[in-house]
């Protein structure tokens, strides 16, 4: 098995989490930007299901660090959020693996709550104001679009054959 | 063959450990604000400069539809506006010319030191960071052009913030409106000095005035160049509201930014003083200043 196969499909869709965290609409009310889903836990948690052998918490931490200067956000604070949903992912692999959609999104939503309970108390603790409307918006909706980001990375990832190591890519779907 | 973490479950409990302590640390020394991560960012913030471009695209590309779809006529009209607005300035800087020589022959019979035009950089505004709750921008300006932490940051209409953090070609800047800014200012009417700060989404405050102070709605503030950071006279704000109540020390103001910070694409950035500047002088400090 060659260990890049595939590897630059889940490079590329960070880079498009990560572009999707920062973009700007230049229309659009202002209360959209509260409702910002958390695109870096969506897709991390796809690939830590998908392909576990290749995501891990590691990988996860250190793309987390780049999400961490994209958003001027204290470094290693997106990396053990990611780290967390990707430990989530290959603990409870096999069961994930079989989920539906809905039973995943519930998963997605707890993720993305202790995620963003995690991120705001972080960002307490370092003196940013919080709002509990930062926790609720960003969770809600992470849930929400997961299963696009699923059906997307499942469908494309069938195509190029990134290798999960269990081989079970897209069993939700 | 199994790749790096392919040991699956086995290790993994203690590797989120590790993970979650080696956070903290980082955490930790972001706390302490003592820096050390500075050439970490600097480093990281220059590769995803790219993402940065790519999610600043909308605007770019409505900036381009609106100037395509514009008429001839449309052009003709704002071209003439512009040209009424260059004439008007024009004649405002020979006149401030004027009173910039008088002003330095006044300030020479005091004894101090003639204030120099400070050295500006143009930047482009590239992103604005997405958490509601932080009022921060990047410019397409850093190190490799001399942006350095700190340095104050203006559009044509006011002070827009300081530079808080810089990769090679770019920069991170704290607006005047985030609730961790703070400026030193000066009522322009009555000369009474407080310090503007920034109320996040909620009402700006002027902190620190007395109840019994002379300050009302529409007074223009001004940075005082106290504390060093900003340059002295460029305008910060305008009073919005006076709270005053005889049983409290303080007055309640709120201030509006003169700046367009929702709106400026383009920004400078204060560099510092054109010629030889010595540092521990107190050019910006008025000899005599009264409040009240």
């Amino acid at each position: 098995m060659n260990p890049l196969y595939g590897g630059w499909l889940i490079l590329a869709s960070l880079v498009c989490a990560m572009v999707l965290a920062v973009v700007r609409l230049p229309f659009g009310p202002d209360w959209l930007a509260w409702l910002r889903p958390d695109w870096a836990v969506a897709v991390m948690f796809f690939w830590g299901v998908a392909a576990p052998s290749r995501v891990g918490p590691m990988s996860a931490w250190i793309a987390g660090l780049f999400f961490d200067v994209l958003v001027g956000g204290p470094l290693g604070l997106t990396g053990i959020c990611l780290a967390l949903a990707t430990y989530v992912a290959r603990r409870f692999e096999e069961r994930l693996s079989l989920y539906t959609f809905l039973q995943q999104m519930a998963v997605v939503l707890g993720i993305a709550a202790v995620v963003q309970v995690v991120k705001r108390s972080a960002l307490f603790v370092l003196d940013v104001e919080w709002s509990t409307l930062a926790v609720f918006g960003p969770m809600f909706t992470t849930a929400l679009v997961y299963p696009l980001v699923a059906i997307l990375l499942t469908n494309v990832a069938r195509r190029v054959n990134v290798r999960g190591e269990s081989g079970q890519l897209g069993a939700a779907s | 063959m199994e790749s790096l973490f392919g040991a699956r479950q086995a290790g993994v409990r203690p590797l989120l450990v590790g993970l979650t302590l080696a956070s903290c640390v980082l955490l930790g020394i972001e706390k302490a604000g003592v820096g050390w991560l500075q050439p970490v960012r600097s480093v990281l913030g220059t590769v995803v400069v790219p993402v940065q471009y790519v999610a600043d695209a909308p605007y770019k590309i409505k900036d381009f539809l609106v100037e395509f779809f514009s008429t001839r006529d449309e052009l003709m009209a704002r071209n003439a506006e512009l040209r009424r607005e260059l004439l008007r300035l024009n004649i405002e800087t020979a006149r401030s010319t004027a009173i910039q020589i008088e002003n330095d022959r006044l300030r020479e019979l005091f004894n101090s030191r003639s204030r120099l035009p400070d050295d500006v950089l143009i930047a482009e505004l590239i992103e604005v960071l997405p958490d509601p709750s932080r009022q921060e921008i990047v410019i397409d300006k850093g190190s490799a052009d001399g942006v350095a932490i700190d340095q104050p940051v203006i559009d044509s209409t006011g002070v827009f913030g300081q530079v808080a953090e810089t990769t090679l070609i770019t920069s991170r800047v704290l607006l005047i409106t985030d609730p961790a800014h703070s400026v030193p200012v000066v009522v322009e009417r009555s000369d009474v000095r407080a310090i503007a700060s920034g109320g996040g989404k909620g009402p700006h405050l002027v902190q620190y005035v007395p109840s019994v102070t002379d300050i009302v709605e529409g007074d223009r503030l001004v940075s005082s160049g106290l504390g060093r950071r900003f340059p002295y006279g460029y305008p910060v704000g305008v009073v919005n509201e006076v709270v005053k109540d005889r049983t409290q020390q303080y007055a309640q103001v709120g201030w509006t930014p003169s700046a367009a910070l929702d709106r400026s694409r383009y920004v400078l950035v204060v560099l510092g003083k054109r010629e030889g500047d010595e540092p521990g002088e107190s050019d910006n400090i008025e000899p005599a200043e009264s409040a009240d």
